[in-house]
């Protein structure tokens, strides 16, 4: 019986090839986009770790005003000594590298990792090890060990483990090559050993990351106390730079992955779940509509022997036959949209575990996904066809009626597809406005014509700032030089990247804090003179930065807006100095306090997703000069044009040195607002797709009612209707759907608001604006949708209408 | 084989109660071929419906065979309709996608026969009604004829104890009719009981009896002798 069943269900498929199209796109549109978002839930959140024993594996970080902080080096060395809980802890820190090629030299990111750190998480190996303990100490640190695609890019050398390389012109031994996967999903390209020299085995200087494999059986609570002790003790015996810091333990699993993120993704998988829904509405409302055509055929059926569970099951066959073949296209929409959203999704969304594949979780979430939507749009229409009364339906020249009951269930669920479609466009509308606002936030600075890149000075190099001060004033001076070049500037941070430091300071004048852990901090940069000309950023008081500020005049700082409002209510910034402890180039240990006394307030220059302004601090570069560095260059004209000769500039200065991560400001802007690009554009996408299938509803529902009220369109035209007034008839009952949709769906969209409010900027609880906008778009495109079925009734002929009846 | 007592039917629209069928009291001997006629609306279709057992809105007794049909739930009526019943249609109500043979499979597929049993059983009747070069024809590739032949096999398939037909000519012209009628004569004769609705005198010549109604009310029930007419061509 069933494979009969299935039988006839493909040819009635076949039969109605328009329907079964219709309903087979449709259904693989819900079930493509669901697909892919679950891909990305599931790869980021729900999925384990592809290490061994992953719930062993956590983040360990110093804790400061109860907010995690990165490591000072003899806290780690002393956590890795004292405590109980963890069977290894690792620490690494970026770094980045010039890989010497044919050409130029290249720029790399890496990882600089005590040795163990791959063995403990359980990171593959193509060819060759892990670091060895030995090879972490300084003199027998030049080992690397290469990410997958580093050594593919090199020629895939099978051979390669013993060969050496050159990095910042030092021969590096590869002592491994990592396995394809996880680690080619960082942003680096290599690991070489972290081997602490004598000056940073301090407790002040905090600048790594530590991860570690709890012992079997310890839970996090008991590492936490056990680190709470631990750090306890390090406070005790070093007050003056231990005091109010702790530690925390964090599992490692999306331990990068903000909060908000995680939030969005669910709120993007409801999202696809209301396109889903809507597209089996859609399939319902189709089913509904066929079955009335089939009314005879199940009454015969019915008169010929077939019980009510046959005909159900009948019909159910049909819609599980419709659901694998939506189902099946499901997955390969769902494949193609997963590579459309890992194009347009800005790197480092997500944690490098999240391997975004279609394995068999995926498979089996996409099967339960497609038979719950088999049977959410099949039950009711299969349960209708079994309503059918068999003497009614086969008297002779009797109408086959719709049934109120059926009628009305249709138009209930076009009422749903408006409700969820306007939920979906307000979260749409949302995550535009809030891209558009975001987009005219003032940033404090100009974006046109500035090319930025960064100088990694390898590590090797003098640190003598005297030095340091001359390499980078030669390097303005040359590439000032350069045609097009209207302006250059040093920073160690970049405007719209972040300040290169944070930094606690006091304010002279004011009580000093017993606990140095209390100080306020802000964010802490060095500039040279013309960086507030390159990068147009005003100053608002006092003076910028001259060439006279050196490292032999006073020191001298500026503050921007926010710091001068925040910590100097009712005060004349220019006559205050703050203290802030001395950064020492190269020497990863904080110096005495310097003072620095106030010349300048300038305007807030926003950073990261653009959101908030940040207390800043910059002082004169020739004060403490850095030895890695970044270089903004303003030009008269488009900064490609340029660049050329700018490289060819700072290679005259330096010929061994590479121009890192060159972006033009602009870029660096449209690549900070990514994030909030990829939510607009994906629920963007899903909000259009739910109105293009809110639309195809209520055009089938509208086109059908015309079919059913032919007769009587027929009648009123031969009473004296005017064609206008049956457009006006057939338009208004579409409209009385749409607006009853749109009332219930001004609820969700109340509460979508809700949802999305804190990844949203400069937006209410309540956006009448977007609101009032998706409303328009939503009623617009009923209008549209039934234009046709309109027009249609209106072309009824009268005694054609009447002479069928 | 079938007795009625008393039996009602009305349908409600509003407050308005329109009686169709009127204290029908009628007794349907097994191997009979009845004829009931009547005007338009007179009730012919639903009394039809009350003893295909595809109405359940009907007041009275009635019996089939020892089975007491209002007594039964309407699963019981639709296991022994399909037990026990055949019908023919004026439209023929052949199912478009099927072919010939799957639309005779049809009631038996509904009785949870084994496939090769069908089979065996689709082949005979194809066979005996001489239409196995059209088995795998589909409706629309029949005349009208051929299509009312695949209906009367479909109905007979399962062979019923009671063949229902309303109007079985009444889309067919006059050689198709008389064919068809004659072949219900065969059945009849060979044991099948007969019930159909007709305007048609002609055809109701065939049959044995004739109950006429007029406004839901039974007002003529005669015998004949034969069911073989003699027929001239109209």
């Amino acid at each position: 019986m069933i494979a009969q069943d299935v039988r006839y269900s493909f040819r009635q498929l076949r039969k109605s090839a328009g329907f079964t199209v219709t309903a087979i796109l449709t259904l693989a549109l819900g079930i493509g986009a669901t697909t892919a978002i679950f891909t990305v839930v599931y790869a980021t959140l729900l999925a384990p770790m592809p290490y061994p024993e992953p719930d062993q594996l956590v983040m360990v970080w110093s804790k400061i005003q109860g907010d995690r902080n990165s490591i000072a080096a003899q806290d780690f060395l002393d956590w890795k000594n004292q405590n109980k809980v963890f069977q290894d802890i690792n620490a690494w820190t970026g770094s980045s590298f010039n890989l010497a090629t044919k050409d130029q030299p290249e720029y790399l990111q890496g990882r600089m990792t005590t040795p163990g750190m791959s063995r403990m998480v359980g990171d593959r190996f193509l060819y060759g090890r892990d670091f060895l303990p030995e090879e972490g100490v300084v003199g027998k640190d030049h080992e690397v060990i290469l990410m997958n695609k580093l050594w593919k890019r090199l020629g895939s050398d099978p051979n390669i483990v013993g060969k050496t390389i050159q990095l910042d012109g030092a021969p590096y031994t590869v002592v491994g090559v990592f396995a394809p996967g996880t680690t080619d999903r960082l942003d680096n390209w290599l690991d070489v050993p972290l081997a602490f020299k004598p000056d940073q085995l301090n407790h002040d200087f905090h600048w790594l990351l530590a991860m570690a494999r709890m012992k079997p059986g310890v839970t996090l609570k008991q590492a936490q106390a056990d680190m709470d002790s631990v750090t306890a003790n390090i406070a005790k015996d070093n007050p003056k730079s231990n005091k109010g810091w702790g530690a925390i333990v964090e599992p490692l699993h999306n331990d990068f992955l903000p909060k908000d993120e995680i939030h969005m993704l669910w709120i993007l998988l409801g999202a696809v779940g209301f396109v889903l829904l809507i597209a089996c509405v859609n399939i319902a409302n189709l089913l509904l509509a066929k079955g009335t055509t089939r009314q005879r055929e199940v009454a015969v059926r019915g008169a010929l022997g077939a019980s009510r569970k046959a005909i159900f099951a009948q019909f159910l066959t049909e819609n599980l036959v419709l659901v694998i073949f939506g189902g099946g296209l499901g997955i390969v929409l769902g494949w193609a949209l997963l590579r459309g959203i890992q194009a347009i999704m800005p790197p480092n969304t997500l944690p490098s575990e999240a391997d975004l594949t279609l394995n068999l979780p995926i498979l089996l979430f996409t099967l339960a996904a497609s038979t719950l939507s088999g049977l959410l749009f099949g039950c009711g229409p299969a349960w209708f066809a079994t309503r059918v009364d068999p003497a009614e339906a086969l008297k002779e020249g009797g109408r086959s009626g719709t049934g109120a009951g059926r009628q009305h269930l249709r138009r209930l669920l076009v009422i749903g597809e408006f409700a969820l479609a306007l939920a979906l466009l307000t979260g749409a509308g949302l995550a535009i406005h809030s891209f558009w606002n975001l987009t005219k936030v003032d940033l404090g600075v100009n974006t046109t014509n500035i090319q930025t890149f960064f100088l990694p000075v390898p590590d090797s190099r003098p640190k003598d700032p005297a030095m340091i001060n001359a390499y980078y004033q030669q390097m303005i001076a040359s590439i000032k030089a350069v045609p097009g070049v209207l302006d250059a500037a040093v920073s160690v941070g970049l405007p719209l990247q972040g300040t290169a430091f944070g930094m606690p300071f006091t304010i002279a004048g004011q009580p000093d804090f017993a606990d140095p852990s209390q100080r306020p901090g802000a964010g802490f940069d060095m500039v040279t003179p013309d960086f507030f000309k390159t990068y147009s950023i005003s100053v608002l008081r006092g003076r910028a930065f001259t060439n006279q500020d050196n490292a032999s005049s006073v020191h001298v700082a500026m503050v921007n807006k926010k710091f001068a409002d925040k910590f100097f209510v009712g005060k004349d910034p220019l006559t205050q100095h703050i203290n802030v402890e001395q950064l020492i180039p190269g020497v990863t240990k904080l110096g005495p306090y310097i003072s620095w006394q106030i010349v300048g307030v300038f305007d807030n220059v926003r950073a990261g997703d653009f959101r908030d302004d940040f207390p800043q601090i910059v002082i004169p570069f020739a004060q403490i000069p850095w030895p890695e560095a970044s270089i903004g260059v303003h030009t008269s004209g488009d900064p490609a044009l340029v660049f050329r000769s700018i490289a060819a500039a700072v290679h005259k200065v330096d010929p061994q040195i590479a121009l890192a991560e060159a972006h033009t400001l602009e870029e660096v802007k449209i690549r900070n607002l990514g994030g909030d690009r990829f939510i607009m554009t994906l629920m963007g996408s899903f909000a259009l797709i739910a109105l293009l299938l809110a639309a195809v509803g209520i055009y089938g529902v509208m086109a059908f009612t015309v079919a059913q009220r032919e007769h009587e369109i027929g009648l009123r035209m031969a009473l004296g209707a005017s064609r206008e007034k049956v457009v006006i008839l057939v338009l208004r009952e579409a409209l009385m759907l749409a607006c009853i949709g749109l009332a219930i769906g001004l609820v969700g969209a109340f509460f979508i608001g809700r949802a999305l409010h804190s990844a949203l900027y400069g937006i209410g609880t309540i956006d009448y604006g977007a609101f009032a906008a998706v409303s328009f778009m939503l009623i617009t495109a009923s209008m549209l949708a039934s234009w046709l079925p309109a027009r249609r009734a209106a072309s009824v002929e009268p005694m054609r209408a009447l002479r069928i009846e | 084989m079938i007795e009625l007592k008393n039996v009602e039917r009305s349908y409600k629209t509003g407050h308005t109660e329109t009686w169709v069928l009127r204290r029908i009291g009628l007794t349907i001997r097994e191997g009979e071929f009845l004829t009931i006629m009547g005007p338009s609306g007179a009730g012919k279709s639903s009394l039809l419906n009350v003893l295909a057992m595809l109405d359940d809105g009907w007041l009275g007794e009635f019996w089939f065979d020892e089975t007491a049909v209002h007594k039964l739930n309407r699963k019981q009526r639709a296991d022994l309709a399909r037990q026990r019943i055949g019908m023919v249609f004026q439209s023929y109500h052949l199912l478009d996608d099927l072919t010939v043979a799957e639309n005779i499979d049809l009631p038996l597929s509904y009785k949870n026969l084994p496939a090769k049993e069908r089979q065996g059983m689709v082949a005979d009747i194809l066979d005996r009604f001489q239409i196995v070069a059209k088995k795998d024809l589909y409706p629309n590739q029949l005349s009208g004829g051929q299509q009312q032949l695949v209906g009367i096999a479909r109905a007979v398939v399962h062979a019923p104890s009671l063949l229902l037909a309303d109007e079985p000519t009444g889309n067919l012209h006059s050689t198709q009719a008389r064919e068809i009628m004659q072949l219900f004569c065969e059945l009849n004769r060979q044991g099948t009981t007969i019930v159909q609705v007709t305007h048609s005198d002609e055809n109701s010549r065939y049959g044995k009896r004739i109950v006429e109604l007029r406004d839901g009310w039974l007002t003529r029930d005669e015998l004949f002798a034969t069911n073989t007419p003699e027929v001239g061509a109209k």
